[in-house]
Parts: C-alpha cells; structure tokens; sequence
C-alpha cells in the first residue's frame, strides 16, 4: 500500500499534535511546493489531516522509530 | 573535474529563496576552482534558457533547484524546466543533482533512460524548517543551515569531480554528521531539525 494511502493512526496524530506543541513558536517548516508553515499553521494542517498534516505526522513517528536504531 | 557546471535558482517564494541563497555558496566554489558556472538565477530559471545553454555549453554537471513533482522539476514561478515526456533527453551526458521534492521518483528514471550518467534526488518532499524571525535573511538562519549543507554536498562533490555514487555516499554522510551533532547539542527546534534531516537523508536517492 502506498504511504499516501496508508491510514495513520490516531495515536500518531497525538504524538505529533504533543510535539507541535512543544515546538518553539518561531520554528517553521518549509514543505515543498505546499508551501511554509508556521507553528500554528501547522496544528490547523494537522486537526484537518491535509496532505501536510499527514507529511508532519509521519516525520514525527519516524524520527521516535529512529531512535530505536540508534 | 567539469568544466561547466548549470545551475538553476528561482527566487519567487520563500523556500525558493533559501534555496537561492545556497546554491550561492556552491557558485563561489565552483568559480574559485576556474568552472564555467552558468547560472540561470530567478526569471533566468526557464526550460527555454536551461535548453538552449546545455546545446551551447553541454555543461558536465546540472544543478537543478526549485519545487518539483515525481515528473518534473520547476523554475521561475515553478514553470517546469525538466520534466518527464517532455525534454529529460536534453539531460543526456550529464550528471544531475535536483534539489526538489519527489523529482528523484520518476523523472530520475526518465533522465538516465534518456543518457543521464546520474540523478541525485529527492522521492519526497524536501523540508527545510527555519526561523520565522530570520526568513528574510536566509544566510542567518542557523535552524536551516544544517539541511542546506548537508543537501549541498551532493552538489558540491559532483563540482568537484567526484563520481555520482560518491557524491552521494558524500550527501548522506553529510546528513548523518548533522543528524549526530543534533542529537548531542542544544539547539532550540533541534527536534524539526532532527525530523527533517533524517527525512530528507532518508529520502534522498542515487539514480544511475
């Protein structure tokens, strides 16, 4: 299954809506072609579960897997 | 080492400026080491000028910046200069670095079908977090700093001579240096940083 198809879990949403959350306000992320996001633009991403709210959930879980690999 | 190198840099939005401001660095390397640089800067970014300078010039090395898609990569106002179906053969005998998102998918498959020695690219989006305080003045933006070096390398290596599987080998290395040094310093957003190193080092792909 592609990982634009793939559900994401509604734990992983939490995890990403903690981490947005202790994100400093003056961090932003630039998301490619979709644009720059600040802080709170990014919680409206990720309450709605757009294509940029699913793209920061899942960095957000990745970086939590990496640190098993490390 | 090449002796002409082709660079595009769009400058139409924020992250086209960050990325404008980077590849700045690598044209100042490439020109201290007596490269032909053409640099194809802002509205300069057109298929029509990155056609007619690689039939005039045939440079070794195209460095590709810009937003992009898995088909095809964009210049100024994100109108393509690359894309699939359309002119990849015109990437023949060259070895590419696309600093886009998800260009490294298919595009990087149509370019070395169609004589590409090489495509280094991105299969996702690339993300680039920074400092809102500091958008203005990429050059002082330490939160974007690390990604940006560590996505030059790839360009810088195939600058220096280096073969394509060796300037990537460079990039990853290079991604994973910053990956290191975040986990072990303070740095406020270091945990974006540390996401978005890890995603583009991840996503990151040689195409030969």
């Amino acid at each position: 299954m592609s990982e634009e198809a793939e559900n994401i879990p509604e734990d992983v949403y939490k995890i990403a809506r903690y981490r947005l959350e202790a994100m400093p306000a003056h961090i932003g992320l630039m998301i490619g072609e979709k644009g720059n996001y600040n802080k709170e633009q990014l919680k409206e991403e990720l309450k709605n579960r757009t294509e940029v709210g699913k793209t920061f959930a899942r960095m957000q879980l990745r970086t939590l897997q990496s640190f098993k690999e490390i | 080492m090449p002796e002409t190198v082709l660079l595009t840099r769009p400058k139409h939005d924020l992250t086209t400026s960050y990325l404008h401001y980077w590849t700045g660095k690598l044209i100042k390397e490439a020109e201290k080491k007596g490269i032909e640089v053409i640099d194809l800067e802002k509205e300069k970014a057109t298929r029509e000028n990155l056609e007619s300078y690689i039939d005039k010039k045939k440079p070794e090395i195209l460095v590709l910046n810009g937003h992009g898609s898995k088909d095809r990569i964009g210049g100024h106002k994100n109108r393509p200069v690359l894309e699939k179906g359309g002119n990849e053969s015109k990437s023949a005998n060259t070895a590419i670095y696309a600093r886009t998102c998800k260009s490294g998918a298919d595009l990087a498959e149509a370019c070395v079908g169609s004589g590409a020695k090489a495509y280094i690219g991105y299969r996702k989006d690339f993300i680039v977090p920074y400092n809102t305080q500091k958008s203005t003045k990429p050059q002082r933006d330490s939160l974007a700093e690390p990604v940006m070096e560590a996505s030059n390398e790839a360009a810088r290596n195939l600058i220096k001579g280096n073969k394509p599987k060796k300037a990537y080998r460079k990039s990853q290395e290079a991604y994973q240096e910053k990956i290191n040094k975040v986990l072990t310093t303070y740095q406020l957003g270091k945990d974006q940083l540390l996401a978005a190193l890890l995603h583009n080092k991840e996503n990151q792909v040689l195409e030969e």
